[in-house]
């Protein structure tokens, strides 16, 4: 960012007890979602010398959620990053409070929950994640009203419940917009979106599906939803995305300014670095 | 400045930017405020007047008058007496707590479940005599007249002007009584020696409305109450709705009772408060006080935030303790790209040992964590590749 851009709008955590959370992750098993993921040693090798290049390979946990990945060889998937990512959305979420639940859903050509009901018992999470798996062919369409439904009922129950109800839409397709006819109601639920995707070429329109999620995300959302999308095929990006979700959209900003998270770098150094270069010693910066 | 950890890094430079939107998202979902949806249960019930605390009974012996009262003249005894006053029976009774009144006529009272009781009584033989007011034996310290006389400022009790034909005057002597008791309630529990009631007096307090008493007991720690009302006192329900016939303000308060731990050292865990709602009668018929279920006090706050070092994304949680900050928040990493073999992400053991004062302000705690985080942060990413290392 330009030093002498103007400076991002304060934000300011307004003190409230927030209401826990019932989380519907709904996943794309389009093919598409077979599709390989770039190695992280395969990317710190072609990056040279960029940031990307750490020392430790980081390999996402095999699909069946047993021993990590052997090595870069092996090829790593978009659904084993899925499936690893939720599985770090749900410890994390349930860390930050035990009280949020979660439920989660496949989608095909449109949506099925993969066990009724909402829960928030890690183990039985971890159940539902592994259970789901990419199809071996690509679905005619990606239909998303039972989503909005299923949501809706939920978003009601869940407001009687005094908790907030959010969808998780994790989709994988490059080429398919997502379609709806789910018409202009009250809304009751917060939708944020991850999508990953190959990188545009001339057989693909990954940008018109982004733009069709976007509207998606207008259309139904109760807060700030967010929408993060990929097209590197790094499973840390798609982590760190992840873990942008983890925000409360109570607790959120506008995803325009959005900037999170932040490198960190000791306040101190520079003042050292500037004192190491020319010795004599400068006032504090910010 | 440091690079930004966005998908447009530098590896992929070699493929296309990351998509935008076309068109700008719609204004609503960008200016949106998050507020509280509506229709969620309680605690928060539609906005009602303040309870006036009418569940204290307010006794307060009048022995003491101005001296331009109107039973200046005759002799009383002083505050803390007990006895029935020797006086002649033009002045004011001073009657016992709980004896039988025979001279005098009980205006109003009303009990509370643990508050002192008050009385106002009137001599039914000289009605136009002020009341007396007669107050409980935990309230021996009470003495509203002397208030006045030490803040010295010239101002008076309104007994000092009793005009037995004014309507309001009873009304104005109950608010003066009570505004008076309420400082007198708030200076007995700012002595109380314990540092959890101590914190909470000086981060509660200054919100209006709130109003402390003592509750001591005998057969158990004294407690500090705190009533907390819910609701705004300018919004009268029965004006809002035409046809209420509700003809009192209704008021709602949270009760929440400290006890107050005798030691003041940190070793054992002070006990959670009690929390409680109390409503006036009328608001009980449409939304029952007991059936609500209170949130349980928390143990401890917890915050978490996101981070990053190079690519090394990581989450740091917070735990603040009750005795924050005394005693310092305990920190746990955790990482987004090392999980066990079950899948669960690396989290680093909770630190707690690193430099703390509780008298930095609080800028400097912050600045100090921060940077305790960033040289931290890259033992825990050590310690994380080992251990996926150790896996494998």
């Amino acid at each position: 960012m330009a030093t002498d851009a103007a400076p991002a709008p304060r934000y300011s955590l307004l003190p409230g007890r927030l209401p826990a959370e019932d989380i519907l992750f709904c996943v794309d098993v389009d093919l598409e979602a077979r599709a390989e993921m770039k190695s992280a040693a395969a990317a710190a090798a072609s990056s040279g010398s960029t940031s990307t290049a750490s020392p430790q390979p980081t390999q996402p946990a095999g699909a069946a959620g047993g021993a990590p990945a052997a090595g870069p060889r092996t090829a790593v998937r978009r659904m084993d990053a899925i499936k690893q990512a939720l599985l770090l959305f749900v410890h994390s979420k349930l860390t930050m409070c035990p009280d949020h639940r979660f439920a989660f859903g496949s989608l095909g050509e449109a949506f099925s929950m993969v066990k009724k009901g909402f829960s928030s018992d890690a183990g039985s999470a971890m159940e539902a994640i592994h259970s789901l798996s990419a199809s071996e062919s690509r679905y005619a369409m990606a239909d998303l009203t039972q989503l909005f439904m299923t949501a809706n009922q939920e978003g009601t129950k869940a407001e009687s419940q005094g908790r907030l109800l959010r969808v998780v839409l994790i989709y994988c397709r490059s080429s398919m917009k997502p379609q709806h006819q789910w018409p202009v109601k009250p809304k009751n639920f917060t939708l944020d979106i991850i999508y990953l995707h190959d990188k545009p070429s001339a057989d693909n329109c990954p940008q018109m599906v982004y733009d069709a999620l976007v509207d998606v995300l207008d259309h139904v959302s109760q807060y700030e939803g967010y929408i993060l999308e990929t097209g590197q095929g790094l499973a840390r990006v798609l982590f760190r995305q992840m873990c942008i979700l983890l925000s409360h959209p109570l607790q959120r900003c506008i995803q325009d300014d959005l900037d999170i998270p932040k490198q960190v770098a000791k306040k101190t150094l520079a003042i050292e670095a500037a004192q190491n270069e020319d010795g004599t010693p400068v006032s504090s910066q910010q | 400045m440091s690079p930004s950890a966005d998908a447009a890094g530098p590896a992929s430079s070699a493929s296309a930017p990351p998509l935008t939107p076309s068109s700008r998202r719609s204004s609503t979902t960008s200016s949106r405020t998050p507020s509280f949806p509506s229709g969620y249960a309680l605690p928060s019930p539609p906005a009602l007047p303040r309870l006036r605390l009418a569940t204290r009974r307010l006794t307060w012996l009048a022995c003491r008058w101005d001296r331009s009262g109107p039973a200046a003249a005759t002799a009383a005894p002083p505050i803390g007496s007990r006895s029935p006053s020797p006086s002649a029976s033009t002045t004011s009774t001073v009657t016992h707590p709980r004896s039988k009144r025979s001279n005098g006529t009980r205006v109003w009272n009303c009990s509370s479940d643990s508050a002192t009781a008050g009385d106002f009584v009137y001599n039914a033989l000289s009605p136009k005599v002020a009341p007396d007011v007669v107050f409980g034996p935990e309230d021996e310290r009470f003495q509203p007249l002397v208030d006045y006389d030490v803040a010295g400022n010239g101002d008076k009790s309104c007994l000092a002007r009793w005009d037995c034909r004014a309507p309001e005057g009873l009304l104005a002597l109950v608010q003066e009584l009570r505004e008076l008791y309420i400082e007198y309630q708030k200076k007995r529990v700012h002595m109380v020696d314990d540092a959890r009631v101590a914190f909470e007096l000086s981060t509660v307090l200054s919100k209006e409305g709130i109003e402390v008493c003592m509750v001591p007991s005998a057969d158990r720690p004294d407690e500090v109450k705190f009533a907390v009302p819910l609701l705004d006192s300018d919004l009268d329900i029965a004006k809002l709705v035409p046809g209420c016939p509700w003809r009192l303000p209704q008021k709602i308060h949270l009760q929440v009772i400290f006890p107050i731990s005798r030691s003041s050292s940190y070793s054992s865990m002070p006990s959670a408060p009690r929390l409680k709602l109390i409503s006036t009668p009328d608001l009980k018929s449409l939304l029952s006080v007991e059936d609500v279920k209170l949130p349980p006090w928390s143990n401890g706050m917890r915050a978490t935030i996101l981070s990053i070092s190079g690519i090394f994304t990581f989450l740091v949680h917070f735990a603040i303790p009750l005795q924050f900050p005394k005693q310092q928040p305990v920190l746990t990493l955790q990482s987004s790209q090392h999980c066990n073999a079950d899948g669960t992400p690396i989290m680093s053991p909770p630190i707690n040992d690193y430099p703390w004062s509780p008298r930095w302000d609080q800028a400097d705690m912050v600045e100090r964590i921060y940077d305790f985080l960033t040289d931290e942060c890259q033992n825990f990413k050590k310690f994380c590749s080992d251990a996926i290392t150790q896996q494998k």
